[in-house]
């Protein structure tokens, strides 16, 4: 993985921009030497659209055709089914002509979208009011040299975005920099009259015609990083499904009349291990390849992927929390990944867009300055202030009770070997103990300038302070919300909790409903009683 | 021990759950005995149904006043402050000027009643903010001055 060796985020004299210039990869980075794209006409998104459709519906009408054929002990009559003929002009006059009245058109101040065949309808999307615009690439885009593209606006639950599929790469590229940079050039014409320039950094600089923000690449995993991201993520989760699965089936009816001999079934579990192993690389390096982290400006830009290439842009301001995880294996590598989460709304994630910004791995000791350069010079991983003595004896007793019938379960169910999974209980023990030495919490107090223009990005968070809350050992991470993006906050107690002073805190952020296993309410389980409800009365304000 | 500080829910909200933890056992005891009886026939322990409503039902009923008693809110000086729970107890903090949207929902039983339930929303959608039996006026007056205190305007 490479970063940029400076801190400064962005500011002129940073690292080389890259506005203007074609990307490393061969993308145009910027309209600049290109023509911008026309304003006042109305355009449509590629025939290849409808080509593509009418492609599928053909070889699907094809093999329908021939799959009866086959079925058939004799051919039919009529070589075509009359219905089966009509299909695709039924299904594809009404797309053609969908997409014949779609069109969208430019303007100095916003983009218009006309689409509808009975029902006409009229969509004007005004520059300030984009949040993100995506790039998307398919496998079948990329050899057409298409993307598609969508457009994301603030406070429409997702259904407000605009999406633009199929577009000549190059058109796709240029529309999606033409619009990032009207809107950045609105929000300088807003900022203007009361906008600091010493404050508002390079992003928010005041002046009317502002150039477009500078960009700069902030990091890099080369295939290599991607393998070890792979091959370091959820050992633990494979190690256990084989203990859990594998041991049983290894130990259970072992003996010289047994079908397999031990040696065999120890044989297959092993293929089977590698296999999955080579799989999850070869799965991170098809999602991953190529990926690049760019700074724009308020906006992250990561672009990814060999089959299916997505470039997503971020407003860092959307940023609501920020996710250090990592497990035993990585901690003992100095390794770590990163997950950025965003306030995409709910609806918006099933069209594609996805809340989560993953840094697939990081160096430990990259990640202060990695955090200064993407959040703001307020950001870090502060020390932990640990949990109660209380929570490590429960951390310990919990993780018994979790190990009882894995441990003495096959013993008592098959007897003989099955018993060597016994001792497998003693690891509550160093288990429960790692997991309170990994637990805490911590809180960065507001900054001296105040919530605004500490980061030099205009809209970033965390000038108003940082919580920071860690927990976990197989799988560890360590939340770091911004005190400003906290919505409310909860405790709760069970009457063991309570017999020994402890609560759970979770503090509720935008957009943190449940996409996948790395989102979640940022929480502290068995921390201080007291603590937990002096942080719930005033971390949310 | 429950903290006495804040605001109790309308007494008839805990009428309305000692009924329906009271209907509840009546219900499971009908369905334990419907299933007594198709599985094991007349022969069966028909007796099952009738002890699941005399056990169910006052224990229902002692849970349902305990949780009514549980429930406190409070409008402090920065944020709304929600407490209840009996075996788990969990308190909640919404600050004023997160509040993105109040909505009073009224069901048959709650119209029946004269109860109104109040559902703060905030821009996260694991924000904890329901309380379940204001009394209708209440529940108005009180999403007024929340509305004012979020600074936001009601008017249409």
């Amino acid at each position: 993985m490479s970063t940029t060796p400076s801190d400064d985020p962005g500011g002129p004299g940073g690292p080389g921009g890259l506005a203007g210039r074609h990307g490393p990869d061969g993308l145009p980075t910027g309209y600049l030497l290109e023509a911008p794209p026309p304003l006042g006409v109305a355009r449509r998104t590629s025939p290849f659209t409808v080509g593509i459709e009418l492609a599928a519906l053909i070889a699907s009408t094809l093999l329908e055709l021939v799959s009866r054929r086959a079925g058939q002990a004799e051919p039919p009559s009529t070589p075509l089914d009359p219905g089966l003929a009509t299909l695709p002009l039924l299904v594809l006059g009404p797309r053609v002509l969908g997409w014949w009245l779609r069109t969208y058109r430019l303007t100095d101040t916003h983009l218009e979208l006309d689409d509808g065949i009975l029902r006409r309808r009229h969509r004007v999307v005004p520059y300030s009011r984009v949040q993100q615009v995506d790039l998307r690439q398919s496998l079948l885009a990329q050899i057409f040299g298409l993307a598609a593209l969508r457009i994301e606006t603030a406070g429409e639950g997702g259904a407000g975005a605009v999406s633009l599929r199929l577009l000549r790469l190059h058109d796709a590229a240029s529309l999606r920099r033409f619009v990032l940079d009207r809107r950045d050039h609105q929000a300088g014409r807003r900022d203007a009259p009361g906008a600091d320039a010493g404050e508002a950094g390079p992003a928010g600089a005041a002046g009317v015609e502002r150039p477009p923000p500078l960009a700069y690449e902030l990091a890099r995993m080369t295939p290599g990083d991607l393998a070890v991201s792979a091959l370091t993520q959820g050992p633990g989760a494979l190690v256990g499904v084989l203990l859990l699965v594998g041991g049983p089936w290894l130990v259970a009816s072992g003996g010289p009349d047994a079908p397999t001999s031990v040696t065999t079934r120890l044989a297959v579990l092993l293929v089977l291990a590698v296999v999955v192993v080579v799989l999850r690389v070869a799965g991170r390096l098809l999602g991953e390849w190529n990926w690049t982290m760019t700074v724009r400006g308020d906006d992250l830009q990561v672009r990814a992927g060999l089959l299916d290439v997505r470039e997503q842009s971020v407003p860092r301001r959307r940023i609501q929390q920020v996710a250090l995880i990592d497990n035993p294996l990585r901690r003992a590598l100095g390794l770590t990944a990163l997950v950025l989460h965003t306030a995409v709304p709910a609806g918006a994630t099933s069209e594609g867009a996805s809340p989560l910004v993953q840094v697939p791995l990081l160096r430990r000791a990259d990640v202060p300055g990695f955090l200064r350069r993407v959040m703001g010079p307020e950001w870090a991983v502060p020390e932990l202030t640990p949990r109660p003595p209380a929570a490590a004896r429960r951390a310990v007793v919990r993780r018994l009770l979790l190990l009882l019938p894995g441990s003495l379960g096959p013993g008592l169910a098959f007897g003989g070997a099955a018993w060597l999974t016994a001792p497998l209980v003693l690891a509550a023990v160093p288990w429960g103990r790692a997991a309170h030495r990994g637990a805490g919490h911590a809180v960065i107090p507001a900054g001296k300038a105040g919530k605004a223009g500490m980061t030099g990005v205009t809209g970033v968070t965390g000038g108003g302070g940082i919580v920071a809350l860690a927990s976990g050992v197989v799988h560890h991470r360590i939340d770091l919300v911004p005190i400003d993006r906290i919505q409310s906050a909860r405790t709760r107690t069970s009457p063991l909790q309570r017999r020994h002073g402890l609560a759970t805190l979770r503090l509720d952020i935008a957009g943190a409903t449940w996409v996948g296993p790395l989102t979640r309410s940022p929480g502290l389980y068995d921390m201080d009683a007291t603590t937990a409800a002096h942080l719930r009365g005033t971390l949310p304000s | 021990m429950t903290d006495e500080a804040g605001n109790p829910l309308d007494p008839r909200a805990r009428r309305l759950w000692a009924l329906m933890a009271a209907a509840g056992a009546v219900l499971l005891g009908a369905v334990v005995t419907v299933v007594v009886l198709v599985v094991r026939g007349a022969d069966g322990p028909w007796w099952a149904g009738p002890v699941v409503v005399a056990v169910g039902g006052p224990l229902g009923v002692v849970l349902a006043r305990l949780e009514w008693r549980s429930w406190r809110w409070h409008d402090g000086p920065q944020a709304l402050e929600l407490r209840h729970g009996v075996v788990f107890r969990a308190a909640s903090s919404i600050p004023y000027r997160r509040i993105q949207q109040i909505d009073l929902e009224r069901g048959p039983l709650d119209r029946a009643f004269g109860l109104t339930q109040l559902v703060v929303h905030t821009a996260s959608a694991t924000t904890d903010a329901h309380i379940p039996g204001l009394h209708a006026d209440d529940a108005t007056r009180l999403r007024r001055h929340l509305l004012d205190r979020a600074g936001v305007d009601d008017t249409v």
